[in-house]
């Protein structure tokens, strides 16, 4: 069932892609401090488990076209199963969405504006996601990753110029010197909650209109997503090292660490600005999804008019995910990641095995 | 600070309302008034001191619970 007439380019889903995976950037200081030194190691051992499945992910878009997350789910699992499968993943998306929202919310209040509430932050990302769903839908949506993933890759690299003098090479060495539940805990960490949050593009996916481009941009989009966490990774290790593991934001800290002729030019403001704003493009994926996934479940006429109640609902969650900064920190760490692997690896690869019973069953004919 | 959050959500409310309304929507109507009505009576609870649990409490429990697993 597909709810708007809005299509966009297999161009503009690698940059969706890519924008999907730096929305997670800000948070990456959840691994940073397992691995301050091997950040870069887990992140490709986390991309070599993880290729597949985004192959399986593509691959069930693939194979029920029109389809996204909820009608996939009807024709795999049946009726009643797949409502209640898909009722879950609502849940599942409501609640990564509040937590989404608080990131950039709280980041704000504890970096920049102290004194300010991080509801007021969160009061404006909701609307503008509201705004964006109402008056654009799902070209807007897509239309915006462009701007975004470039200026990110961009000021990655700029930062990687400006901090070249700072980065010591010893900081990456000794490798492997890691204990492997330290190393094995990152690896959960990113591939389940950065890279698997990938699987919430099964709702978007049915309306890319050039499906021919679609398996490689999809991939080039992957690649885009994982070479800004490896810049990142070699930033932070290059200039911090060790200390990475001691700082609430590793990230925030580096670029703060920028000298332009010997002055401290202060300008990790830049950088900050864009990672809000991919922070806001990752909120704004998360709030479509879950609004088509809800109005897809209830059979619903038109998704525009639940973007009023969800952004209320998202908006009170938003308080109430957790006490403060360092218990969210605390649950993205620890609870979250074995929620997301359940969600989002576990649960599709149990959708994919389902569908492909029972196309052989079918093939068989038994 | 209350009174004004009520006016505003019953003033959005009913501009959300309008078009399943006007259309005859049934489903949609329904649906629209209990996800707004759970979200607004979250909103006003919160705003009136009333301690709501956490998420991420109730997600840690339920992880812990099901995993067995000592988390910290």
């Amino acid at each position: 069932m597909q709810l708007e007439k809005g299509r966009f380019s297999s161009l503009e889903l690698l940059f969706l892609v890519a924008g999907l995976m730096q929305g997670s950037i800000y948070v990456s200081t959840y691994t940073f401090s397992n691995t301050p030194r091997d950040e870069w190691l887990a992140l490709l051992i986390s991309w070599s488990i993880f290729l597949p499945f985004a192959l399986m992910y593509l691959k069930l878009s693939e194979k029920y076209p029109g389809d996204s997350l909820v009608g996939i789910h009807d024709k795999v699992y049946g009726g009643l199963a797949g409502k209640i499968l898909s009722a879950v993943y609502c849940m599942y998306f409501i609640i990564s969405s509040a937590m989404n929202f608080r990131f950039p919310s709280a980041f704000l209040t504890i970096n920049f504006m102290i004194a300010t509430p991080v509801i007021a932050f969160a009061f404006f990302l909701v609307a503008l996601c509201l705004f964006a769903t109402t008056a654009g839908g799902v070209e807007t949506v897509a239309r915006l990753g462009i701007f975004n993933s470039v200026a990110v890759v961009a000021s990655l690299l700029l930062y990687l110029v400006l901090l070249i003098p700072k980065i010591e090479l010893p900081h990456f060495f000794p490798i492997l010197d890691v204990p492997p539940k330290k190393l094995l805990h990152s690896v959960h960490i990113i591939t389940s909650e950065y890279m698997g949050e990938l699987f919430v593009l099964s709702s978007i996916l049915p309306y890319v209109s050039d499906r021919n481009l679609l398996r490689k941009n999809y991939f080039r989009g992957i690649s885009l997503g994982n070479f800004s966490f490896l810049l990142v990774a070699f930033l932070v290790t290059g200039v911090l090292g060790n200390e990475a593991a001691i700082f609430t934001g590793p990230l925030v800290e580096t670029t703060r660490l920028v000298e332009v002729m010997n002055i401290n030019a202060r300008i990790e403001f830049v950088f900050m600005g864009f990672l809000i704003i991919t922070a806001f493009y990752k909120c704004l994926i998360l709030f479509y999804v879950t609004l088509v996934s809800i109005t897809e479940l209830l059979a619903l006429r038109s998704y525009k008019l639940f973007a009023l109640p969800l952004s209320l609902l998202i908006f009170s969650l938003v308080m109430l995910t957790n006490e403060n900064g360092p218990a969210t920190a605390a649950a993205g760490r620890n609870s979250w990641a074995f929620v997301s692997l359940i969600m989002l690896m576990i649960i599709p690869l149990v959708t994919s095995f389902v569908s492909l019973m029972k196309t052989a069953f079918r093939k068989t004919g038994r | 600070m209350l009174f004004l959050e009520m006016l505003l959500l019953i003033g959005l409310g009913w501009y959300g309302i309008r078009e399943p309304l006007k259309k005859k929507w049934k489903r949609d109507l329904i649906v629209f008034i209990v996800l707004y009505l759970l979200a607004a009576s979250i909103l006003v609870t919160r705003t009136a001191g009333i301690q709501l649990p956490y998420l991420m409490d109730m997600v840690e429990a339920f992880v812990k619970g099901a995993l067995r697993l000592s988390i910290d």
